[in-house]
């Protein structure tokens, strides 16, 4: 026991408290804050201490959570903070002019509050796209500019833009509280990437958190401890392989390419859902609930179904935002068509300024509208849910390689090898060569065959482990991720977008 | 209002991660059923005590003049083949490799070459830093720079010969975590010094820094020795080549195809980097 002190008081001893305390208090694009960083996870720890002492306080936790979200956008994208800011700021100017005007002025103002909101998007993400396309059609040659894309700009714009629109709309007030603007804007768990939220669905929340209770607790550490794990163990690893594979898919056969694409698809699927589960867990520990990004996409028998199933939050945006305001199903059969062909084309280059996004958004946008028009000449029943979901998976992991590939060159050199140097001997050296990787990628085939009832069900059933037991789980989950992690953690895939 | 659950899921957050930094400050390393319990991170050598570690690598580097008895009469034939199983036939993954080392790399880069050629694989560049202890490779970013350029998909890694008489075990094992961070995940092959009877820590210190499987030992190797007493010769070059395709097809991490090439000799197309510790110590 005396050793056991010794060791621990050294070790103690040894830690240099100012060094790292002087170290986590910079920013540095380098290492941006992510929920899987363990400092985050223990600052978090500190941070929810003082929120369940403030918590009846309802100003003073409102402020208090700001504060924190505000550091944790400052840790992920340093200076851009104060543009952050100005944005709300403005936004919150805007609705309120949107709100006490009527006719023409109303219309005016919600033009100028989108505009506004998109221009900080279309100049950081966009501006050196169009110079490029600039230079390669009218041949001059405008130098690309240096610029840093703000983390989280995509999403918070996207709410930005809803808030605007629906007070426009009247579906919601516009906020007289600048706390609670600030707070639905600046909600940490949700800022950096998502799941984006709507102004009506959070600012309800804001001033009545649910209450802290036993099942909350285990249903909140439930999602962490899932998150960090898909992320940091499934995806991680099945990054290696696939980064492996679209960096040089020349050196590897047909099967070796299908199967990265196959792995990509549950790698990206791992990746985002675990971001989002963590997120979720997060607010709800804190009294706020998110809604699902996700629902067993990949188990979908249809490509409609699987866009209500796959990043359900932007999805949604884009056809309340988008697809209904072009005129939705309204204006005829093939309007309709066309309409979610345009949404799912701005859907695509909303993912990133490159034309692979707007071909991956295009190739989507013609799978819905091709459906719509047969989906009611198709037959029902299960066999055919069950070859529509092969179809479904197959096509949605052919369109993720023009979404990964580095260039439209790499994934016709992938394309290439699949088709025409397939054979079966592949798949048999795959297995004996990477066989643990086989084995994660049958298991995952089979984790999406598997109702969602029946994970529902698996889920409630943890609700009866007792309290105590969820600390355990935490810490042999973090340890797990410890021993089996690679020697660099991924960003999240959708922290670029 | 039941404020507790927020207080205990606090302190688990807290509590966790504590014990987690807190293991990580611990000099000691526990097992569990013989694997070693993983630490969040690796406590980086002090900047002051780099001259201290400099000077002791000074000191553990090998004088050439010392010949061990024991394989004074090998020869080449002696060496039987190694074993292939079936299954690393079927593996046709073709990777870009580059091989990073001391003198012990210069001497293998010529039959690894033969290796990847005959197996469909690219060697892209050896690096051959000669006189170079973990101390170079861990402190200079000039590995990194290398993979950055020649973007490999696997990596051979072969020093240490330099260090075999060291017996700090923990400034190796910490150096050459230092080191394994700038392979920056890609799969790769760490092959231990050989050729010396005297290996204290070094080999030890390298399986513990590299990934379970990925660190090839070469001390129970005996191989023929060129006539400088310290380095092996062609002959025992291609029977630790061997050895160690037979360890890359059958039982490492990362398997890759290596079979026997057919003939000796193959073209050199690889960009050969030289450099000496004594000029050029890269930190």
């Amino acid at each position: 026991m005396q050793q056991i002190t010794e060791v621990i008081e050294k070790a103690i001893g040894s830690i240099p408290f100012e060094q790292l305390l002087r170290e986590f208090m910079l920013y540095s694009t380098k290492e941006p804050w992510f929920f899987t960083e363990f400092s985050f996870l223990f600052v978090f720890g500190i941070f929810l201490f003082f929120y369940a002492i403030l918590f009846t306080q309802n100003s003073l936790r409102k402020i208090y959570l700001i504060a924190f979200s505000l550091f944790f956008y400052y840790k992920s994208s340093g200076p851009f903070l104060v543009l952050f800011l100005f944005q709300i700021g403005v936004d919150f100017f805007f609705a309120q002019r949107i709100d006490r005007t009527e006719g023409t002025s109303k219309r005016v103002w919600a033009t100028i509050a989108v505009l506004f909101s998109l221009s900080f998007l279309l100049y950081f993400k966009y501006a050196n796209f169009i110079l490029a396309n600039t230079n390669w059609l009218l041949l001059t040659h405008f130098e690309p500019v240096d610029l840093f894309l703000p983390i989280g700009i995509s999403f918070y714009t996207f709410q930005s833009i809803s808030y605007v629109v629906d007070v426009y709309r009247k579906e919601i007030r516009s906020s007289t509280n600048f706390l609670d603007y600030a707070f639905y804007m600046t909600f940490f768990p949700h800022l950096v990437a998502g799941p984006i939220v709507r102004a009506k669905d959070f600012l309800g929340q804001i001033n009545s958190p649910e209450s802290p209770d036993a099942r909350r607790y285990k249903e909140s550490l439930f999602r962490i401890i899932s998150g960090l794990l898909k992320k940091l163990l499934i995806a991680d690893y099945l990054g290696k392989y696939v980064d492996m594979v679209f960096e040089n898919p020349a050196f590897y056969t047909g099967g070796e390419n299908i199967l990265a694409a196959i792995a990509y698809s549950f790698q990206i699927y791992f990746d985002f859902s675990g971001y989002s589960d963590i997120a979720i867990g997060l607010a709800l520990l804190l009294g706020y609930r998110l809604k699902e990004n996700f629902d067993n996409p990949y188990g979908s028998s249809n490509v409609t179904e699987f866009w209500r199933k796959w990043h359900i939050s932007l999805s949604s945006w884009l056809r309340d935002y988008v697809y209904i305001p072009l005129g939705g199903n309204r204006k005829g059969s093939f309007n309709t068509y066309l309409f979610l062909f345009l949404t799912m084309l701005i859907g695509g280059f909303w993912h990133g300024a490159s034309w692979q996004f707007v071909l991956w958004g295009a190739a989507h946008g013609l799978a819905l509208a091709f459906h719509k028009s047969l989906h009611k000449h198709l037959p029902n029943g299960r066999l055919m849910d069950f070859l529509g979901g092969i179809i479904t998976f197959v096509f949605v992991t052919f369109c993720w390689i023009f979404f990964r590939a580095r260039d439209f060159d790499t994934a016709l050199i992938m394309l290439n090898q699949m088709f025409t140097l397939t054979s079966e001997v592949d798949f048999m050296g795959f297995w004996f060569s990477r066989n643990e990787l086989a084995i994660l990628l049958i298991g995952l085939l089979i984790w999406i065959i598997i109702p969602s009832n029946w994970k529902q069900k698996g889920f409630e059933t943890s609700f009866y482990i007792p309290s105590f037991f969820w600390f355990i789980f935490l810490f042999t989950a973090l340890q797990l991720i410890i021993q089996f992690r690679d020697t660099l953690v991924q960003p999240f895939i959708y922290f670029q977008f | 209002m039941k404020r507790f659950y927020l207080f205990w899921a606090a302190l688990g957050f807290i509590l966790a991660c504590s014990a987690l930094y807190l293991y990580s400050y611990i000099p000691n390393t526990y097992l569990v059923a013989d694997q070693e319990i993983k630490k969040l991170f690796e406590i980086e050598t002090p900047v002051q005590r780099v001259e201290k570690i400099i000077e002791a690598a000074k000191i553990d580097t090998i004088p050439t003049y010392v010949v061990p008895k024991d394989t004074a009469k090998m020869v080449y034939s002696d060496i039987s083949e190694p074993v292939l199983s079936d299954s690393s036939l079927d593996d046709s993954t073709r990777h870009r490799v580059i091989l990073i080392g001391d003198s012990e790399a210069g001497g293998i880069k010529n039959v690894l070459n033969d290796y990847c050629q005959s197996n469909g694989h690219k060697l892209v560049a050896t690096v051959e830093w000669a006189s170079a202890t973990t101390l170079n490779f861990a402190k200079s970013d000039t590995i990194s720079k290398i993979i950055k350029r020649y973007r490999p998909t696997f990596v051979f890694v072969l020093f240490g010969l330099n260090e075999v008489l060291a017996k700090d075990y923990l400034t190796r094992k910490a150096l050459a975590k230092s080191f394994h961070k700038r392979l920056n995940g890609i799969p790769y092959a760490w092959i231990g010094p050989t050729n010396w009877g005297n290996d204290y820590v070094v080999s030890d210190a390298f399986q513990a820094a590299a990934d379970s499987a990925a660190f090839f030992s070469s001390k129970h190797l005996v191989l023929p020795k060129a006539v400088d007493g310290r380095h092996p010769s062609l002959p025992g070059y291609r029977i630790w080549m061997g050895n160690v395709a037979n360890w890359l097809q059958e039982s490492s991490r990362w398997k890759m195809r290596m079979m026997p090439p057919g003939r000796y000799g193959y073209p050199k197309k690889y960009k050969a980097i030289v450099l000496n510790a004594a000029d050029y110590r890269g930190y």
